[in-house]
């Protein structure tokens, strides 16, 4: 028994040996034939199962066109429902613009604006101190030094002719001003090397004297 | 046929042979490919060519297919059979023996039993098992020793170590 157990548990003791014999020829064709007509029988089947999924898919786009149609059915369903109560509103704008016109043929009380109540306690909220004396004086004389209009032509003509003869006259001071700057500078100039010359005649004199 | 062409002919059909017993059914599609590769072990030195050992694969996968849908619808008898029989067989200690192997094989996982089977059934070697099974050589060196190890364990469970 331990034998047998040995030589199993090595590999070479099958149990089963004839098991592993081969089929005959018949045996194999009959099985072929069988598992062929097994196979063919599954297709068959499948496709006799497929046929209502194809049913199915054919009714797809007559399912899709009458889901569109219902959705514009409703669609339009919902739009003539929504157009009675937009005439309702032009009908109220209507009545009221009608309403508005009689009250403006109206007379309307108007309300002098100092007098208002609202202006009134804004004035007494919101009170503005009086501004400094310099800057009121300050503020007459800028009012002062404005030209008035004018708009007769010879009066224009009277003030370009003033404000050409102004021009000319700083032309010259600046001229004038310019040429005694010039004099000015030279006499200084001839001051200090006769002062410079002094001053070595001096030193001179010193040096000779020592 | 010489040994030595098996590995390399079985690698190359076994996943059309594959594919042809998971059409049929899925679930024992391995199991089959096993019994029609093992099949052909035993066969193979009578093989002349390439084409025929691909041609009887692909026959005897049928009939292992077959073979298993016939199992399936006359399962609960057979199993019935089965029961009867080996409580009757107790003439003998290498019957009774024999008996504790074939349910210690049983309870393998199936990997490992499918393996085994070829190991002990066939007496492939681990490239020929790898070759068929499509697994790699040292991992079913590993198995074969697993496989060897659970048959030992339950042996011994039984009272027959």
């Amino acid at each position: 028994m331990k034998n047998y157990l040995d030589r199993y548990l090595a590999g070479e003791a099958p149990l089963h040996p004839e098991s592993l014999d081969l089929p005959t020829d018949e045996e194999l064709d009959a099985a072929e034939a069988e598992f062929d007509r097994i196979m063919a029988e599954r297709e068959s089947q499948a496709v006799i199962e497929d046929k209502p999924r194809g049913r199915v898919v054919r009714l797809w786009p007559w399912a899709a066109a009458a889901s569109v149609l219902l959705l514009i059915g409703v669609g339009a369903m919902l739009l003539t429902n929504d157009l009675k109560p937009q005439e309702e509103i032009v009908a109220k704008i209507q009545e009221n613009q009608l309403r508005d016109s009689v009250q403006k043929q109206e007379p309307v009380p108007v309300i002098p604006l100092e007098t208002a109540d609202t202006v009134k306690k804004i004035k007494e909220k919101y009170r503005m101190p009086r501004p400094p004396k310099h800057y009121m004086a300050k503020a007459e004389t800028e009012e002062t030094m404005q030209e008035p209009e004018l708009t007769d032509p010879t009066e224009l003509a009277e003030i370009a002719f003033a404000e050409e003869k102004r021009r000319l006259e700083m032309e010259m001071m600046a001229q004038m001003s310019g040429s005694l700057e010039a004099d000015f500078k030279a006499m200084t100039d001839e001051i200090r090397s006769r002062g410079e010359r002094m001053t070595q005649h001096v030193e001179m004199a010193m040096s000779n004297e020592e | 046929m010489k040994a030595e062409q098996f590995t390399s002919i079985v690698s190359h059909i076994r996943p059309r042979l594959l594919a042809l017993a998971s059409q049929f059914d899925a679930d024992s599609a391995e199991d089959a490919v096993q019994e029609a590769l093992m099949r052909l072990w035993t066969a193979w030195s009578q093989l002349a060519e390439p084409a025929d050992s691909e041609r009887l694969a692909v026959r005897l996968t049928k009939h292992a297919c077959i073979d298993a849908y016939r199992r399936r619808q006359r399962q609960q008898t057979v199993e019935l059979n089965r029961v009867a029989a080996t409580e009757t067989a107790d003439a003998t200690d290498e019957a009774v023996l024999q008996g504790a192997l074939e349910r210690a094989v049983k309870v393998l996982p199936p990997a490992e039993r499918r393996l085994w089977t070829m190991h002990t059934e066939a007496q492939m070697n681990s490239a020929q098992i790898a070759a068929a099974t499509g697994i790699n050589n040292r991992s079913v060196s590993t198995m074969l020793s697993s496989a060897r190890h659970h048959i030992c364990e339950t042996l011994k469970k039984g009272g027959f170590l």
